[in-house]
């Protein structure tokens, strides 16, 4: 029996199959009609509903707009879940208001998951137009959710924080604020040390699985071992020479550290161009890198930063560098009953990176390729040492070993650029699909080496190289 | 008119999610769940249908055939050749050929891919070239001509020409296709539909199922959405809910996830052409010609209608003495395609502008300098033989060229390019003239009914259905301006086949026209009941009494409207009235093709700036100045709205909204993930003008219609994206290919080969 669930400001039960799709329950068994389905594969945002936990051993809940349509009931057990209804107030609120009159609203369809993400932006003092980066409008051409935000501005900092503090404000149900208060920290869930059950469903932040299953309809199999509640796995931490991050570790998480900044001061901003902001706070690491997808925007990142993996099943832990980790299309090193515990990034004075995407859209699209390189401080006319990884050219996410070694202490020059680029073609095998031809995804891969190495070195001149 | 400052409750109702669209109705009882099974085929044909494994699904409970039908097989508006579920053959992949009715959502759509059929595969034509080749055309080719092409070549300076290619497009409503049907007890059927077009629905159902349209009732309540998506291809769904009903006598909604709606429904029209235009010494326009190809899908749909559209609109804003333009109409193996906003309008107009970026480029001029010289006069004849009326083409174009707002755009440019490697910017300007009204004629006619309850509160159906572009609130502004109440006593209703009969969809921009025009007309009728009641309630002569402000008014003296209205009731006065409107002088003989098809035009010009990447292929577009010609506005804000969303709708078509197929006619991109429609940050900040309004009749209440114009602005984002690359790669400004991806992108700038 899971936990119960605060859903606006009552406790409602959850249902026994804890794969329950969460956006059904709240419009089939709730009559919640205002939480819309449009897409049903997280990529339009008119689904979003305001998820409040207290993360085992912590005290403060927190709460944050994620898509229903993504999730499976199990994972709000012992939550407080607000759909747009337990927002209302008998006059619109500041965010509705805004959105109305400004002329954020036109056939009304994707209104519920603004006002949520603007709600939520209030709360936590986030920049309102950076919070609705996600929600999709067909109608209004945006003009009119800009003004909105802009008018939200002034009221986005500092963050109410918690929810009287925005029942305060007028932008919420002081019911359903009330009913916040009932909420109860996780339970804390120790790490499996032997890996996990022979026949279960495994998921981390559940923005891949629902999707999946939407194309196949698949029973899933019970009991769910979901790694996101697993405390131990959401810390990140260093030493001198690695960063380790939790598989649970979400990307919103990775673009907040203070450790990653400082390291690597481009891979924040580089991140807002994984998914949308509210799968970002879902998505983790290791459920990114376990899809093992070809075109994992973070595991391309990882593989040119070296990364390692721990991976533990009841033979203990095994250590793997993250570029023998993937073996063919969706196929990876991870044997039956293997997790993926904690990834581990080296931590080299004076390497920088970079990190590259092209895709259709520049937000929230999947990458035609993406590439990233780390190279070392060089000497004067001599490059460093490079690792070079890319996605999009292969079944998996490469790690580009040949072509980072054609580069690697050689003097930056057209010759060595053109020798590293025949390297590069024998090393990628990309496949004609909606995300660009062979051909394209080819030649695009060499300019985007040339960006790296513009980005790295900007006083080189690559229209001179090409 | 007034800008009301309280929030409108249909907008506070959506602001709270408060709104109930067709898919967030409350189920009845025992309400089944519907899902066809499609052809997995471009083209084949089958005699037997197996369902066996479909009805072993738990909770199926039926799977429905052609042979289910009572009545006639035909979904058809025009031409009759379109099936609700495919007999013996079908023509795309997703082409319905059975139903499977269930107790949920999951068990339909299971079995739904689990019925199958003996396939046998025939061959298939996807592309116009393979459909030409075929000669499978849905009509004879149609010419509009004016003057004398021919012997106009010879007083051309020089003549260019090319090839044009325009991608289709998914109407992308959010919210996707709905229907909910519901036996009634007198063996009638109440049609919740998600439609544009009610009375299309009513029509559809009473062939299929059999029943007089007197039996069956059709509501379409608020879309969420539409962008001509659910003007002809809501019919299907239903007619399929009806049917499914009928045979069951039980409520069942049809609601498919967004890839099977993406799959199932037809989309814009891609079109293909080639045009010749020839100019004189001065840069004057002499001579066009063009051949344009739609892709049509594999029936008649809307297609012939959309392709008129286009020859109306293939000279855009600009006056040509000698044109001639002919369009053919190719049925391919694909869903049929459909109206979608601009109505095959904006895909003629682009190969227009691609002709004058040909003809700049040759002549090595800013393509703004041909065009400026080239636009409308009044006085100027259309091809059509109607002539432009104080067309506002160059009155919008010189309010964007004030202070040299264009010239120094482009010498802006020109000096950042000559000193940027790598980030390249471009810019281009596109007018627009688009003519309002149904081409077809008999459409443009409306209704509405106007009840005046004892407490003064006012109710008005039209068959304007609300989708976003807020027509009823125009309808409510116009109502209450007629009958001088604050808005907020007026109440618009959804639209009922009850309430109102034989219906045009709301389509062609025309929906606050027609029916704003039959609203006034009823209030009209009210009134002149009323005035004798009030005269003698204020002691004046009828002809003076004036309703205003919530009273009637005449000689200083008012009395309040509930007052009125409780005396006019004592009185037996009829507080009710239904009225017609037909848009007056429209003719047009389809043989000539010539006549006066539309009301007015409407104009407006466009400046956008886009900066490419040379390096990665990838652009942006920066900025978008309008300014646009508005009539009277009957609400700013709403129209305001609709240029936006329109100029990014049109961008997105232009730039990242990309419809793949593989070689069997499956649609790849069939979700968001692959289908890539802007988003905040893709939408550039749109700054908009109305042109000073000189008072004038155009439509309803002196404004113009708002809807469909301003999606040809969005054509400047290709242009201005071209002109980008340009910079870098000359010869890409001879290459008219829509959309820009950034793979396209790349293509015309580094090429497509191995290096």
């Amino acid at each position: 029996m899971s936990r119960p669930l605060i859903l606006n400001a009552t406790t409602v039960a959850l249902p026994t199959d804890e794969g329950t799709n969460l956006l059904s329950f709240l419009r089939q068994h709730h009559g919640l009609t205002a939480t819309k389905l449009a897409c049903g594969t997280g990529d339009c945002a008119a689904c979003l509903v305001l998820l409040g936990e207290i993360p085992a051993g912590q005290t403060q809940p927190h709460y944050q707009a994620v898509n229903s349509c993504l999730l499976s009931t199990g994972r709000v057990a012992g939550c407080h879940l607000i759909t747009l209804e337990g927002l209302n107030l008998a006059t619109p609120t500041l965010v509705q208001q805004a959105l109305a009159e400004e002329g954020g609203i036109q056939c009304g369809y994707c209104t519920p998951g603004l006002v949520v993400a603007l709600t939520a932006a209030l709360l936590n003092g986030e920049q309102p137009a950076a919070a609705v980066a996600g929600n999709l409008c067909r109608c209004t051409g945006y003009g009119g959710i800009r003004r909105a935000c802009t008018r939200l501005e002034p009221l986005s900092g500092p963050p109410a924080g918690q929810l009287p503090a925005l029942a305060d404000r007028g932008l919420l149900s002081p019911a359903v604020a009330q009913a916040g208060q009932r909420l109860q920290p996780h339970p804390s869930i120790p790490a499996p040390t032997h890996g996990a059950a022979p026949a279960c469903t495994i998921v981390a932040g559940e923005t891949d699985h629902t999707v999946q299953q939407a194309h196949h309809r698949a029973n899933t199999v019970q009991p769910w071992l979901r790694l996101q509640q697993i405390v131990e796995w959401q810390q990140i931490q260093a030493d001198r020479h690695w960063l380790h991050l939790g598989a649970a570790v979400t990307i919103a998480q990775c673009q907040h550290e203070p450790l990653i900044a400082a390291e690597w001061p481009n891979l924040p901003v580089f991140l807002d161009r994984f998914a949308s902001p509210s799968i970002r706070r879902s998505a983790t690491i290791g459920g990114n890198l376990a899809n093992a997808s070809p075109i994992a925007d973070l595991a391309v990142v990882l593989l040119a930063l070296g990364a390692e993996l721990s991976l533990q099943s009841t033979n203990g832990i095994r250590r793997l560098p993250l570029a023998q980790f993937y073996l063919a299309y969706h196929r990876t090193a991870l044997q039956a009953g293997e997790l993926i515990s904690h990834i581990h990034i080296p931590r080299q004075p004076g390497r920088r990176l970079h990190c590259a995407k092209v895709s259709k859209r520049w937000l929230d699209d999947i990458a035609s390729v993406n590439s990233s390189m780390a190279i070392d401080a060089g000497t004067e006319g001599q490059l460093g040492t490079v690792q070079l990884s890319a996605g999009g050219v292969a079944p998996y996410p490469l790690c580009l070993h040949r072509t980072a070694a054609a580069l690697s202490g050689q003097p930056l020059t057209a010759n060595t650029l053109h020798t590293a680029l025949a390297v590069m073609d024998t090393e990628i095998a990309p496949i004609d699909d909606v995300r660009g031809s062979t051909q394209y995804k080819r030649r695009l891969l060499h300019h985007l080496l040339l960006d790296h190495l513009q980005a790295l070195h900007p006083t080189l001149r690559w229209e001179e190289l090409t | 008119m007034s800008t009301a400052p309280l929030l409108p409750s249909s907008l506070q109702n959506l602001a709270q999610g408060k709104t109930r669209f067709t898919s967030d109705l409350s189920l009845p009882q025992g309400c089944l769940h519907a899902l066809p099974a499609t052809s997995p085929h471009a083209h084949a044909r089958f005699s037997q249908i197996d369902s066996a494994a479909a009805l072993a699904v738990p909770g199926v409970r039926a799977i429905l055939t052609a042979a289910d039908i009572l009545r006639r097989n035909d979904i058809s508006n025009l031409a009759h050749d379109e099936p609700l579920l495919a007999e013996q053959e079908v023509h795309c992949v997703g082409e319905p050929y059975a139903l499977v009715v269930a107790d949920s959502i999951e068990a339909a759509w299971q079995g739904s891919h689990l019925v199958t059929a003996d396939w046998t595969p025939l061959p298939a034509c996807l592309d116009m070239a393979s459909a030409l080749a075929a000669g499978a055309l849905l009509q004879p080719p149609r010419t509009f001509a004016l003057g004398d092409v021919d012997t106009a070549w010879g007083c051309c300076a020089i003549v260019v020409s090319g090839t044009v290619e325009i991608g289709s497009a998914e109407h992308l409503y959010m919210e996707t296709q709905c229907a909910l049907a519901l036996p009634r007890d007198d063996g009638g059927l109440l049609l919740h539909s998600a439609t544009q077009s009610p009375s299309g629905v009513h029509k559809a159902v009473a062939t299929i199922t059999g029943l007089p349209m007197h039996a069956i009732e059709v509501v379409a309540g608020r879309l969420g959405g539409g962008f001509g998506g659910k003007e002809e291809q809501a019919t299907l769904w239903a007619c399929l809910a009806a049917l499914a009903a009928q045979r069951l006598q039980q409520p069942v909604r049809l609601w498919p996830d967004r890839s099977d709606d993406m799959r199932i429904t037809g989309k814009r029209h891609p079109y293909q052409a080639h045009f010749k235009l020839g100019l004189d010494a001065n840069g004057r326009f002499v001579a066009y010609e063009a051949q344009l190809w739609q892709n049509a899908g594999w029936c008649t749909d809307l297609s012939p209608a959309i392709l008129e559209r286009s020859l109306f609109h293939a000279t855009n804003a600009y006056a040509i003495p000698h044109v001639r333009v002919t369009a053919h109409s190719c049925r391919t193996h694909l869903p049929s395609n459909t109206a979608f906003r601009g109505f095959g309008a904006p895909q003629a107009i682009f190969v227009m502008e691609s002709a004058i970026r040909a003809a700049a480029h040759q002549l090595r001029c800013p393509p703004e300098t041909l065009q400026a010289r080239n636009l409308l006069r009044d006085g100027d004849v259309f091809p059509y033989g109607m002539c432009a009326q104080q067309p506002k083409a160059e009155a919008s174009w010189q309010m964007l060229a004030r202070e040299n707002g264009i010239a120094t755009c482009r010498q802006r440019i020109t000096a950042w390019n000559a000193t940027q490697p790598r980030y390249r910017k471009g810019m281009a300007v596109v007018p627009v003239c688009f003519g309002i009204a149904f081409t077809a004629t008999l459409l443009n006619q409306a209704q509405a009914l106007v009840h005046v309850y004892t407490d003064g509160s006012v109710a008005v159906t039209t068959g304007a259905i609300e989708m976003g572009q807020g027509v009823h609130g125009k309808v409510q502004r116009i109502v209450a301006e007629t009958l001088g109440l604050p808005v907020a006593q007026v109440q618009v209703m959804p639209t009922s086949t009850l309430r109102v009969a034989n219906v045009s969809p709301t389509a062609a921009s025309t929906g606050a026209d027609l029916n704003g025009g039959a609203a006034r007309q009823a209030c009209l009728d009210i009134l002149q009941r009323l005035r004798p009641v009030a005269a003698a309630l204020l002691n004046a002569p009828a002809a003076e009494v004036m309703f205003l402000e919530g009273h009637a008014h005449a000689q200083q003296a008012r009395v309040p409207w509930n007052e009125l209205i409780a005396q006019a009731y004592r009185q037996r006065i009829h507080l009710s009235a239904l009225a017609h409107y037909a848009s007056a002088n429209l003719h047009f003989d389809p043989q000539r093709n010539q006549g006066q098809p539309f009301a007015y035009h409407v104009y407006g010009t466009a400046l956008m700036e886009a900066t490419v990447d040379v390096l990665l292929g990838t652009g942006r577009i920066d900025a978008v100045r309008v300014v646009h010609d508005i009539g009277h506005s009957l609400d700013a804000s709403t129209d305001r709205g609709q240029i936006e969303g329109a100029i990014v709708q049109g961008m997105g078509w232009m730039t990242s909204e990309e419809i793949r197929h593989d070689s069997q006619g499956r649609l790849l991109t069939d979700n968001l993930a692959s289908y890539k429609i802007p988003d905040l940050d893709s939408s550039p900040p749109i700054e908009i003008e109305f042109l000073p309004h000189n008072g004038g009749p155009a439509g309803i209440l002196h404004s113009k219609a708002v809807g469909e114009p301003p999606l040809v602005y969005g054509l400047a984002a290709y242009f201005a994206l071209q002109d980008a690359i340009t910079s870098w790669q000359p010869q890409a400004a001879a290459v008219f290919r829509a959309p820009l991806t950034s793979e396209a992108i790349f293509g015309l700038l580094h090429g497509n080969d191995p290096p």
